[in-house]
């Protein structure tokens, strides 16, 4: 396994781990508060911590991607590409991971003045978790690209593809940024739940829009493989 | 099926003496909502009494739920598929229990109170004993609490303090040394103090004691303790935790149907002689009211559709199959009464949906047995409870029927033929499928829209839906065109030509929805996470499966059986997480993209009075 392929693997479960890792701490600290208080709503609280762990899955399992196929990296550009999907669902599971826990922390507040609202702030929690789904999406178009999925024979790619792939893992990256934003306001549309209820369909709106930025990166990094062979 | 029950309302006028006979028998029907009455009769006034008990009785549930709460609760793995014990009683004995509902409170609290009591009594013993101990042990070398002997061993058990341990062992002559055990542990309750076992030799007994006298040993009074011990055996014996449990909890079930029906009291208008009673009832329900008042009520009963003004409360209606998905419209709110309820389509989408992402024909069957058993305890303490695992059971058959499909049984690691396409090893293919699934759901969401907008009679919302779909599929042709699927300019031109006019319908409804058509775009993005689930879900399966394989492949029954073990636990956990996933992220799918289409959650939910236990 050569160094670029090594710093792949690092950058899919390091990043995600240590997104995955504040999520957990953010959720499991107001879960041990609540359950103080309210013993019967652990399962409840669980849901919310377990959601955080979702990103260091999604990093586990391109990491095992890369190294179940390393031995067949054999060039600098195949590296190169596996770098980008390392990144890709590296960096986007660790924003990713942060909004879980910001808004699996209001949740977790408002299912324990009101267990009802467990649905609707839910959906506010998994909102988040989407960007890392993106990453994942673009890190297993790259893996697909250059031959390490599916049992196929390792495609030969071209220096501009490599980069190319670089290039649509960092757009991913930059715009997966939104995750974290994607958890405040998530969270503040979390307690405004608690205020009236009504306001779910209209909050969602204003989260989605932030979420929409994340999409069109993911838009835009597919069009980008599509444009240099990776599909 | 496609729209909520239809709905009628009811004005009942009975003579005062009837009241209660005909509350609690229309309440085991569980078919009639009382209302607030709209427009009161003159000479008819509200009970202020019914009030005042009300509020009582909500004072006795409070009491209830705090003694629960000090009481131990059942474990999490019991609450899920432990049956329920269910706790019902006779017209009789739930009579007799609301009579004696304050001295079943007192006395239960009285328990509490000992039951506190024995709490402290059990810390502040182990805590004058920890004192004493200390103490003994400043003055002394070793303090013991039992010497037990045998025809060959003797015992002795005591505290040392930590810094002795080793002088322990020196003191003791060599010569006995060799025919001694000495344990020493540390001790929960004492800081830097040890407790400490010597067994040795009956013949060794009068050495050792004769060592330990000269450095110093003082006894803990046996006494003492067992006494303190009795006074803790005295209260236990007085309070049986799980009949003080099962008491309150019949109790507050009590008091929770006396106040459902307060609460319809509550609504209800009279005079010295007669009742009036205002409600909704569904239609299908009317013969049933009216065969119940025909046998011996004096009455006079009006029935009426729902004013155009008025807004009846909601009861979905769909058939057994797909009740369960109610559980999912309801979570989002439920629609208005002259709305479309959006339960079957989405029963169809969440299937295929959920199918998907989870599709494995061995997590599956893993799946629909924790439903099962979910639906055996769960289902049998509460209709929500029921609801979800029969939801939970639905969708695990979809995962097990898009595994069959996708050819997909633990990971691909067990080789079944491929019926449509495997996700794994044809991602391309399947993202089509899911943008194509997306544009068949938002499609099917702003039609319903359209429909919705046309019963309600507002044309121009209606137009606004049909001109989201002439963009949608006017864009969609220019884009077939661009990439060559559909050839000749004529579809450019169709395609463009449909898409600007949804353009400017849509600008000329709202200039918001300029804004609004970037989103579009991103909602059909969007249906692409339905690949990225599949493939983390085959990707992590296919992993773990490989890591229990080579035990299995060994052979032998340990192998087989260590193999057998890690496969269940792993999968066992890809079932709780990545189902979950998969759970969350249809339901995302359908909240956000297909609901915000059509749905506004505007009605209130049809509460019949009813008296479950």
């Amino acid at each position: 396994m050569d160094v670029l392929t090594l710093i792949s693997v690092l950058s899919a479960i390091g990043f995600s781990g240590v997104g995955s890792m504040l999520g957990i701490a953010m959720t499991a600290s107001v879960s041990s508060r609540m359950i103080a208080e309210k013993p019967e709503r652990f399962g409840l609280a669980l849901v919310f911590t377990v959601l955080a762990e979702t990103p260091v899955i999604y990093g586990l399992l391109v990491s095992l991607f890369i190294i179940m196929n390393a031995s067949s990296v054999n060039d600098f550009n195949t590296s190169i590409s596996l770098l980008g999907s390392g990144l890709s669902v590296g960096l986007t599971g660790l924003f990713s991971g942060l909004g879980i826990g910001i808004a699996g922390s209001a949740a977790i507040g408002a299912i324990s003045e009101r267990e009802d609202l467990f649905g609707k702030s839910l959906i506010f929690t998994v909102l988040p978790e989407s960007i890392v789904i993106y990453g994942l999406l673009v890190s297993i178009v790259i893996i697909r690209g250059v031959g390490l999925l599916g049992g196929a024979i390792p495609h030969h790619i071209d220096s501009a593809s490599a980069y190319t792939s670089l290039l649509s893992s960092v757009i991913i990256c930059v715009t997966g940024g939104s995750g974290y934003y994607l958890g405040k306001t998530g969270a503040k549309a979390i307690s405004s739940l608690l205020k009236d209820e009504d306001s779910f369909g209209k909050s969602i709106v204003f989260v989605v829009l932030i979420e929409s930025i994340a999409i069109y990166g993911l838009l835009v990094s597919i069009l980008l493989l599509r444009g240099a062979g990776m599909i | 099926m496609f729209k909520p029950a239809r709905m009628k309302k009811v004005k009942l006028l009975l003579p005062v003496e009837q009241e209660d006979r005909f509350l609690k028998e229309v309440s085991k029907l569980g078919i009639l909502q009382v209302t607030a009455v709209e427009r009161r009769p003159s000479n008819f006034s509200t009970d202020i009494n019914v009030i005042i008990e009300k509020n009582n009785l909500l004072n006795l549930v409070k009491r209830c739920d705090a003694i629960l709460n000090k009481l131990p609760k059942e474990g999490i793995i019991t609450q899920l598929i432990g049956k329920s014990s269910r706790i019902e009683c006779s017209d009789e004995e739930e009579a007799e229990i609301y009579a004696n509902a304050q001295s079943i409170l007192n006395n239960a609290e009285d328990k509490l109170n000992k039951l506190e009591k024995l709490r402290m009594l059990k810390l502040s013993t182990r805590k004058q004993i920890s004192l004493k101990i200390s103490s003994l042990l400043k003055e002394n070398f070793i303090v013991l609490k039992r010497i037990n002997k045998t025809d060959y061993l003797v015992i002795l058990e005591g505290w040392i303090k930590k810094s002795d341990a080793n002088k322990l062992i020196v003191i003791i002559p060599e010569s006995v040394r060799k025919e001694c055990l000495v344990l020493l542990e540390d001790s929960t309750d004492l800081k830097n103090i040890l407790k400490v076992k010597i067994a040795t030799l009956i013949q060794n007994y009068s050495i050792i004691d004769e060592i330990l006298r000269s450095y110093g040993i003082a006894s803990l009074s046996e006494e003492e303790e067992k006494v303190e011990a009795k006074k803790v055996e005295d209260i236990e014996e007085i309070i049986d935790v799980d009949l003080l449990k099962q008491q309150v909890t019949l109790l507050r079930r009590v008091l929770l149907r006396k106040i459902e029906i307060l609460k319809a009291k509550e609504n209800i208008v009279r005079t010295s002689f007669s009742i009036y009673i205002e409600g909704w009832i569904r239609e299908k329900d009317l013969e049933k009211l009216v065969s119940m008042l025909k046998k011996g009520y004096t009455y006079e009963l009006s029935v009426n559709d729902p004013e155009k003004w008025e807004e009846p409360p909601v009861a979905l209606e769909n058939p057994p199959i797909i009740r369960s998905f109610e559980i999912i419209t309801s979570m989002f709110g439920v629609p208005g009464y002259r709305q479309l309820d959006p339960t079957p389509f989405l029963s169809v989408t969440y299937m295929m949906f959920f199918g998907l992402m989870f599709a494995d024909v061995f997590d599956g069957i893993l799946l629909l047995i924790f439903s099962l058993l979910l639906y055996r305890g769960l289902g049998s303490r509460s209709h929500n409870g029921k609801m979800l695992s029969e939801l939970l059971i639905m969708i695990s058959i979809s995962s097990i029927i898009f595994g069959f499909l996708t050819g997909e049984f633990m990971g691909g690691v067990v080789k079944l033929p491929v019926l449509w396409f495997n996700g794994f090893e044809d991602p391309m293919y399947f993202l089509q499928i899911a943008i194509l699934l997306g544009v068949v759901q938002l499609t099917l969401g702003l039609a319903i829209g359209f429909l919705n907008e046309l019963m309600a009679k507002r044309l121009r919302n209606a137009l606004e839906k049909l001109a989201w779909l002439m963009l949608l599929y006017g864009s969609i042709i220019v884009l077939l065109n661009y990439l060559q699927y559909l050839s000749g300019d004529f579809y450019l031109y169709f395609g463009s030509a449909t898409a600007v006019s949804g353009l400017i319908l849509l600008m000329i409804a709202n200039l918001r929805n300029l804004i609004e058509v970037t989103r579009l775009v991103s909602n059909i993005v969007s249906y692409t996470r339905i690949v990225a689930i599949n493939i983390s879900h085959v990707g992590i399966s296919r992993a773990f499966t490989l890591l229990a394989s080579p035990m299995i492949y060994a052979g032998g029954f340990f192998g087989i059986l260590t193999g057998g073990i890690i496969l269940l636990i792993t999968h066992a956990f890809i079932v709780f997480i990545e189902s979950f996933i998969a759970f969350a992220h249809s339901l995302r799918l359908h909240f956000v993209e297909f609901f915000s289409k059509f749905f506004e959650p505007m009605g209130n939910v049809f509460k019949p009075l009813s008296l479950s236990w």
